[in-house]
């Protein structure tokens, strides 16, 4: 016969196995209820490098009903979708972060037949902009109002971009077909070394120059000037005024022209003047005092812009070269004159410098043919963009949010199985069934 | 535009203006038949002087030896890499010549060894056409000098084009005494005429 201690334990054991049952069905309802609730009240932040395993746990076990991401280093587009669904199907998905910063990039192959890659970034003015390849870090500059401009010899077909904590990464989408150039002018030597210059770097080089009144010196098969045969034309000076109707309307359909400031002043050639010009400063520092630029010791006819022309280089507070966009076309005019001085007097460096010099400006208005590459690899060229677009612009964080709100799933669990193993340990203890 | 300048070269030895009524030969000859931009008048251009690379065409020319400076070498060497263009004639018309052993030596010396240029090189079509390669000067046709008619001139060629044209047919000579007009309208032919190929090439190459 069991004692009156005997009733007392037992009465203990069985308010405590009644216990166990009640808390074990008691989270099991909670987890049911927790696992039916559409839109939970809950709100959750994380950083970036938290974010894949919370985007994993808010898609497949439960979505709070706001995420608040802290940007702190570079989050993917894959990254900005998922949080983009997560907002469609009812999250309220926020973010902020310091280091983001407006970035924009974009990479296109430079027209010129030695290669390279043209990059230019949108940054805010003083953010230090870094470029990369798949193959490290290949430069980097402080943006200055423009922006910044990279040239990679390399030619990579993409480049990454960084700029505060967002990344860009942009692909070069093109490959290039080069058609000739021609030269237009008279003989001389500004016309002998500017071809020179063009052939060195690779360019197939049609001229036509002026000689006698019973003939020209020709190079090449000089054709009708369109964009199927001429990736640009050089007129050098007003001789190239007997090709005025053809390169007014070759410009027109896509041209390049680079220009001398004497052949655009011309009537026949006013459909594509950049601006008026002053009067020749003649050449007056010699090439040994000017030996970081070098231009300064060239003979110039300044160049007072139009409204739609913009300054491509300067001397001091005077243009010395122009361009601008004429309907498809763009014009280069050049303020400089007898440049081939330059290349034959000027420093160590001046061959290679005088070729690059011309390189860069046919580049700049060069029409070349363009080949879409087939691709695969991931662009991203604008991410504070497509964040923006994707989940709207930063914002605070909720206020008393706890990242570590209510009790975790796993611990709800435990003590789940924790109280239904006390309850049947009991009742097996005592001989219950 | 600057216009071309007809430039002798001016060398610490020897005779280096010998020839002082060439250039303005070769200067009439291109203003007669071409429309280039011309310097009226030619000018003296020292070949260790900065100047020498304001002046892509220059012409040597001589008697008596030449042993170039230090300068003169440096700055020469430096030109034709450039893109200037020397043009060099022997005065004396004659290979056993002082003129001609010291000159070819210190050309090779800077440019490596003459080579002779094919008479159906550009040079004889860039202007007038020559078939037979270089014209011929009386000087080498009366037998003076070598008593040699020299069939090709010599240079130095870079990837086919020439950089420095080295002649033993005295055309300092021939083209200093060129005849007034109606002489040559009598004879048929302006000797000079060969003067322009030179220049016009010079600039087209």
């Amino acid at each position: 016969m069991p004692s009156r201690a005997d009733g007392r334990r037992g009465g203990a054991r069985l308010a405590l196995e009644r216990a166990g049952h009640v808390l074990a069905m008691a989270i099991l309802v909670w987890l049911l209820i927790q696992s039916l609730r559409r839109h939970p009240s809950a709100a959750e932040t994380t950083d970036v490098r938290g974010l894949g395993a919370s985007l994993v746990s808010w898609s497949t076990s439960r979505a709070p009903a706001r995420v608040h991401v802290r940007i702190d280093t570079a989050l993917s587009p894959v990254q900005r979708d998922w949080l983009a669904a997560l907002a469609a199907a009812g999250t309220r998905a926020t973010w902020e972060g310091k280091g983001v910063l407006p970035l924009a990039s974009v990479a296109e192959p430079i027209a010129d037949p030695t290669g390279g890659t043209g990059i230019r970034v949108a940054a805010p003015a003083g953010a230090t902009v870094m470029l990369a390849d798949r193959f490290g870090v290949l430069d980097s500059v402080r943006a200055g109002p423009a922006g910044a401009r990279f040239l990679a010899r390399s030619a990579p077909t993409a480049v990454r971009v960084r700029a505060g904590t967002l990344v860009s990464r942009a692909l070069v989408r093109d490959s290039l077909t080069l058609p000739r150039l021609l030269v237009l002018g008279q003989v001389g030597w500004e016309s002998k070394f500017v071809t020179a210059a063009l052939e060195e770097q690779g360019w197939a080089v049609d001229a036509r120059l002026a000689l006698s009144p019973k003939g020209d010196v020709r190079q090449g098969r000089i054709a009708r000037i369109d964009t199927a045969r001429y990736a640009a034309v050089i007129a050098l000076d007003t001789t190239a005024l007997g090709y005025a109707a053809q390169i007014v309307a070759y410009v027109r359909s896509g041209g390049g022209l680079v220009t001398t400031t004497a052949a655009l002043a011309a009537p026949a050639l006013a459909a594509l003047r950049v601006g008026t010009t002053g009067a020749e400063l003649p050449e007056g520092a010699s090439f040994d005092s000017v030996p970081l630029s070098p231009r300064r010791a060239l003979a110039l006819v300044p160049i007072s812009l139009r409204d739609d022309a913009i300054p491509v280089e300067h001397r001091d507070s005077l243009v010395a070269v122009a361009a601008r966009r004429v309907e498809r076309g763009r014009v280069a005019a050049i303020g400089y004159a007898d440049t081939w001085r330059w290349r034959l007097g000027g420093g160590d460096d001046a061959v290679e410098r005088h070729r690059a010099w011309w390189a860069d400006l046919v580049a700049s208005v060069a029409h070349v043919g363009r080949i879409r590459r087939a691709s695969t690899e991931p662009v991203d060229e604008a991410p504070m963009a497509h964040l923006v677009e994707r989940l709207g612009a930063p914002a605070p964080p909720p206020a008393g949010i706890d990242p570590r709100h209510g009790i975790p799933r796993s611990w709800q669990f435990g003590l789940f199985a924790a109280a239904l193993l006390l309850e049947w340990a009991s009742r097996r203890l005592r001989g219950a069934a | 535009m600057k216009p071309f300048t007809f430039a002798t070269g001016i060398y610490a030895s020897g005779d280096w203006e010998s020839a002082s009524l060439l250039p303005p030969n070769v200067i009439d000859v291109l203003a007669k038949y071409t429309s280039l931009a011309l310097s009226p008048s030619g000018i003296n251009v020292r070949l260790d002087s900065d100047d020498l690379f304001e002046y892509p065409f220059v012409f040597l020319t001589g008697h008596l030896p030449v042993f170039f400076t230090i300068a003169e070498r440096r700055n020469l060497k430096r030109y034709v890499e450039r893109g200037g263009f020397l043009f060099v004639d022997d005065h004396n018309h004659d290979i056993d010549g002082i003129f001609h052993h010291t000159m070819t030596a210190e050309l090779e010396k800077l440019f490596g060894k003459l080579v002779q240029i094919p008479n159906d090189h550009v040079l004889y079509r860039s202007f007038f056409t020559f078939e037979d390669g270089p014209p011929n000067t009386s000087h080498e046709l009366n037998g003076w000098g070598d008593n040699i008619v020299h069939a090709h001139l010599k240079g130095v060629m870079r990837d086919g084009r020439i950089d420095v044209i080295y002649s033993n047919k005295d055309y300092s000579s021939e083209w200093s005494m060129r005849p007034n007009t109606r002489e040559m309208e009598f004879r048929g032919r302006d000797p000079v005429k060969f003067g322009a190929n030179l220049v016009v090439y010079a600039l087209t190459r």
